[in-house]
């Protein structure tokens, strides 16, 4: 089993409903996006355009993250996730310089006295459980959702996306749909010549 | 054992006043919301970390120098700028009551494990050497002179390995940093030196000049290198951009001044050294700069703007934050309390021994 996701450029319209979804399931504190999405305009008027592209941890076969973290707090399971023990991690943010795709982030937040929705607004259960999983002082990146995919539920941002530019599956499974995807339209992952071996692949403009 | 001197007690006591207001700084920038230290997502490492480097260099530098020379109070100085290194890491982490998990459950594979191990050495072993030549201990000292130099050497390199192989910071891509990490700790500790050795001058020339050389041959790597290629941009923001004034300052004042002031002999030698010594500060503060400016992404056609910065998008300008200079202003305090304590316990020691 090797969980990776397939991102179609071409069909994402950069709503940022999968950046909201995953903020609102994994309960992201102050300014940490797990889950972005970059616009950029192209062109000039008449012919402006944008092109947006969703971005998040790339769940790397070989990790510079995991390979850099001095205590092993950043990890890769066996089923794909990378994924990170906060009650290891001592904040020297070497994980964070060493992602290429500036997927990590460290968490300057307390849970209680900075919660992402403001000042003054009381918690609900769901919204105490989520935050109350962030450590202020620790790395932080995309989890894939792990929890909700051993349930079986897709992740939120895959779940939530309005046009369909996310597949989430089984990279190694050659019959799943997103193994057939990558293979029929030619998906490649970011920066391949880095070397990190990448499970988010990226297909259209 | 004679008492320490009026004028060092005086030192060491401002050192360590000086290190408990850094402490208080760094306790205000950890509690600060939300910008620790004032670093950012594009700006991860600092001016700790800048500031690690020099006493990195510093203390490698010292040890190399001291353990070739056999000479005690380079090398107490040598093991005060590694201690510096280690608390200015320290300092760096935001988690530092779970450090001991860097001794006791590290991941070996990671390049900052050599950091770890390297410091570690170098300061047994430094201090068993001190401890070797004040007692006059020579079984001891000739295991141990070779030992700290192949350690001290090591250190910067496990740094510089540590850089390199960062494929987030393009800053720091190239392997020839290994040699800038090399030659700056051995500047630095040959600079250093001159306080204590007024001979050789023509060396502290030499290590001025490549010190120089090193810094003009990454403005040559920009002016012919590939000008569209992503790792360019990190030095033409250090030599072009916003950090430009401190880049060129560091050249002329602190390189090439000193260079052409220890070239004359009527000037004496300990200025062109000091100044040699705030150069290694300074180019290592901008080491610490240029490998936070970009990350590395681009596919194909698609750019992400916010990190793209051939599209004009304003990049990172990173100052630090009035926490950060009390919490460096605390490690040398620190350093030079170190210093200034053990130093005449040592030369008592050397002096009880040579008697």
């Amino acid at each position: 089993m090797h969980y990776g996701m397939l991102l179609d450029l071409s069909r994402c319209v950069a709503c940022g409903g999968c950046v909201m979804a995953c903020k609102r399931v994994n309960g992201t504190l102050g300014d940490v996006y797990w889950c972005n999405v970059y616009t950029q305009e192209v062109g000039e008027y008449p012919n402006a355009h944008l092109k947006s592209m969703p971005m998040g941890c790339m769940h790397c076969e070989d990790a510079p993250c995991v390979e850099h973290c001095p205590t092993s707090a950043s990890y890769r399971t066996e089923d794909g996730f990378v994924l990170v023990d906060q009650e290891k991690c001592i904040g020297c943010r070497a994980c964070v310089s060493a992602c290429p795709y500036n997927a990590r982030h460290l968490n300057l937040y307390d849970p209680v006295e900075n919660p992402y929705w403001g000042d003054g607004q009381e918690q609900m259960p769901f919204e105490k459980l989520t935050t109350a999983k962030h450590i202020k002082g620790t790395a932080e990146k995309c989890v894939f959702c792990h929890d909700r995919v051993k349930s079986g539920i897709e992740p939120a941002c895959v779940r939530t996306c309005v046009s369909s530019a996310r597949v989430f599956g089984d990279l190694d499974d050659p019959e799943s749909e997103i193994v057939k995807e990558i293979q029929r339209r030619k998906a490649e992952p970011l920066a391949r010549e880095l070397g990190t071996k990448p499970s988010v692949y990226y297909v259209g403009q | 054992m004679e008492k320490i001197s009026k004028h060092s007690r005086t030192v060491g006591i401002v050192g360590l006043v000086l290190f408990v207001i850094g402490i208080v700084g760094w306790q205000g920038a950890v509690h600060s919301v939300p910008d620790v230290l004032e670093l950012t997502e594009s700006a991860q490492w600092g001016l700790l970390v800048g500031m690690f480097f020099f006493f990195e260099a510093l203390g490698s530098g010292c040890l190399i120098v001291g353990a070739l020379k056999k000479h005690a109070g380079m090398l107490t100085v040598g093991v005060a700028g590694i201690v510096g290194a280690c608390v200015m890491i320290l300092m760096d982490l935001y988690h530092p009551e779970a450090a001991w998990r860097l001794f006791l459950a590290p991941n070996v594979g990671s390049p900052m494990f050599l950091d770890v191990l390297f410091s570690t050495l170098c300061i047994v072993f430094g201090i068993l050497l001190v401890v070797a030549l004040s007692k006059g201990i020579d079984r001891l000292a000739k295991v141990m002179v070779p030992a700290v130099v192949v350690v001290a050497a090591l250190f910067p390199l496990g740094t510089a390995w540590l850089c390199t192989t960062l494929p987030g910071q393009l800053g720091w891509s190239t392997l020839e940093l290994a040699s800038f990490f090399l030659g700056a700790g051995v500047c630095a500790g040959a600079s250093t030196c001159f306080f204590k050795m007024r001979e050789g001058r023509a060396l502290l020339v030499a290590f001025l000049a490549g010190l120089l050389i090193l810094n003009i041959a990454e403005v040559g790597f920009l002016i012919y290198g590939t000008a569209e290629s992503l790792d360019q941009l990190t030095m033409r923001e250090v030599v072009m951009g916003k950090f430009a004034p401190l880049f060129w300052t560091s050249v002329v004042a602190f390189m090439a001044i000193p260079l052409v002031l220890a070239l004359l002999k009527k000037v004496d030698v300990r200025i062109a050294a000091a100044l040699g010594v705030i150069g290694v500060a300074c180019s290592k503060y901008l080491f610490a700069i240029k490998g936070n400016l970009f990350p590395y992404l681009s596919l194909d056609n698609v750019s992400v703007q916010l990190l793209d910065t051939a599209s004009g998008y304003p990049v990172m300008s990173y100052i630090p934050g009035f926490n950060e200079w009390l919490a460096c202003i605390g490690a040398i305090g620190l350093v030079v309390a170190m210093v200034a304590v053990a130093l005449p316990l040592v030369s008592q020691g050397s002096k009880v021994a040579l008697s």
